[in-house]
């Protein structure tokens, strides 16, 4: 529980506010074309209307700020590591040097771009799965997916993996620890010693963990079966979709942040 | 309508060549009534329960409905549409991220429109009393409510027998008690006939008839009673009786007319009869 807890981004932060209420589809196709936006700039002022248009989403969320800064918990090594390397490795004006090193005002600039870009794509993510459910999400996936189904994809079985995905992860956590409790009570050393020492430690958890995924997934398709479900055939839909008003702001919403970042790349 | 196997076998190829793990077995469960399974670990209790539900074809023999009503006619059996299965682990046979789509799961596999969608998932939220945990995850419930979620995701296809594959065996004394009453209750308000595949004695006293399953053959079929009567069958089924039914037999020793109870309220009945 302890580790399913501590990942944020994926986590569904139940709510009842206006972008909790918009469609799971509307808020993908949103969340795709902010990220679009993200990868057309290429200067950080030309972030400001994508920021403004996703602080204003946040706001309206309801969802507590602290939970954004914990969903950037898992990707500030790879901030650091891609800021400090931009910083020193980049060549230009140098502001300051010292023996080999040497920070450039273009690495500055770089970085801070980066540092930008980073964060706004993970904050564009952790808005979406935190105000959508797994199964809205899904759903809202394979709506996506479904013209590819034409050319012989199946959309729907993509998505009902995802679903069965989401729904085993705190499974399969609960699983992993509950095996590492078990190994480290017979003598099992998990993470100590030198980098292969700490590689082999994990085989004792990752065999069993294996073979109890497989056993699992074997009387999940009986289960399943069990309940009438057949690969290829066809399935109604529990939750029923509407393309509403809100959907439509959240659409404009994110075309308005792709259309500012695009002029002030164009014009300013 | 009677859920009917007759002279049923049923094989697996190994390496070492086909096993017959099943064995004309005969099976007849009448509508709305309780029935029990026992037998020890690989006498074919799990295959029989697959078979009963329609998920298994036998090699030989049938498995069907049978109305009894008029014209007898038969029909081969619909997973999930005649007879719903209920498996050992809740764990592994939860589909969906919440609770509530969990249920409609199985409707949605019949392609039942939205609103008796809906209308089903409601009954069976409010009949199995999982109303306050629909939008709860599984993981956050215990194993005794994800295994009345797993009925429920079973019960709102209406089949008309419920098979239950050691579906307590998993569950704390408190929980397993909480399922059996589940069960009992929908037998009870909805007719439904149930099935059970069972180690557990003390939930096989509920059933008006007892299978003793040994090496894939039918040792025994008949109501409790008669059934723990017969030393042979105890033995070949590897049984070992409730402490009431140890206790009657000893009784018997010295009251030869001392009935084998296998319930602690019978065994007093009993006891305070004898003169």
């Amino acid at each position: 529980m302890a580790m399913s807890r501590s990942f944020v981004l994926g986590q569904h932060y139940p709510g009842v506010s206006v972008i909790h209420r918009a469609g799971a589809l509307a808020k993908l196709t949103a969340t795709i074309i902010l990220m679009v936006a993200v990868f057309v700039a290429t200067r950080t002022p030309q972030y400001l209307p994508l920021a403004l248009v996703l602080g204003a989403g946040i706001l309206l969320s309801g969802i507590p700020l602290r939970f954004f800064v914990r969903g950037l918990k898992p990707i500030v090594f790879l901030i650091v590591l891609t800021v400090v390397v931009q910083m020193f490795f980049t060549p230009g004006t140098t502001l300051w040097s010292w023996w080999f090193l040497r920070i450039t005002r273009e690495g500055v600039v770089l970085a801070l771009f980066i540092l930008c870009r980073l964060v706004l794509l993970t904050l564009t993510s952790v808005l979406l799965t935190a105000s959508t459910s797994p199964i809205e999400l899904t759903d809202a996936i394979a709506d996506f997916l479904k013209p590819l189904s034409r050319v012989g994809i199946p959309s729907a079985e993509i998505a009902l993996v995802m679903s069965i995905a989401m729904r085993f992860v705190p499974t399969i956590l609960e699983e992993t620890e509950r095996i590492v409790r078990a190994q480290v009570s017979r003598g099992a050393k998990i993470g100590e010693g030198s980098l292969v020492a700490r590689m082999k430690g994990f085989i004792p958890i990752l065999i069993p963990l294996f073979v109890s995924s497989f056993r699992r997934a074997d009387d999940l398709a009986v289960a399943m079966e069990a309940r009438g479900f057949r690969v290829g055939s066809e399935r109604t839909r529990y939750h029923e979709r509407h393309f509403g008003s809100i959907d439509v702001c959240v659409l404009v919403a994110s075309g308005i942040a792709l259309a500012g970042v695009m002029l002030w790349r164009l014009f300013l | 309508m009677t859920l009917r196997l007759d002279r049923v076998s049923y094989q697996v190829e190994t390496s070492a060549g086909a096993v017959e793990v099943l064995h004309d077995v005969d099976l007849e469960l009448a509508e709305g009534s309780i029935s029990a399974i026992v037998g020890p670990n690989g006498s074919g209790k799990s295959t029989l329960a697959r078979l009963a539900s329609g998920l298994l074809r036998g090699s030989s023999g049938s498995v069907a409905l049978v109305d009894g009503s008029g014209v007898q006619t038969s029909r081969d059996v619909r997973p999930g549409l005649d007879v719903g299965l209920v498996f050992q682990n809740p764990d592994n046979q939860l589909v969906a991220t919440t609770v509530e789509d969990d249920i409609a799961f199985g409707l949605e596999n019949l392609c039942l429109p939205h609103d008796e969608m809906v209308q089903r998932v409601d009954d069976a939220l409010d009949l199995l009393g999982l109303r306050n945990f629909c939008d709860y995850p599984p993981h956050r419930l215990s194993g005794g409510q994800k295994q009345k979620v797993a009925i429920a995701g079973v019960l709102v296809m209406k089949p008309a027998f419920l098979v239950l594959d050691e579906a307590t065996s998993l569950l704390d004394p408190s929980n397993r008690r909480d399922v059996m009453d589940t069960v009992l209750q929908l037998n009870r308000e909805l007719g439904i006939g149930v099935l059970m595949v069972t180690h557990l004695l003390e939930e096989v006293m509920v059933a008006s008839r007892v299978g003793v399953l040994a090496d894939g053959r039918m040792v025994g079929w008949d109501t409790p009673q008669s059934v723990f009567s017969q030393q042979s069958v105890v033995e070949q089924g590897g049984l070992v009786l409730p402490l009431s039914g140890r206790a009657s037999l000893l009784m018997q020793g010295r009251w030869p007319e001392f009935p084998l109870c296998l319930t602690a309220e019978e065994f007093t009945r009993a006891a305070c009869q004898l003169n």
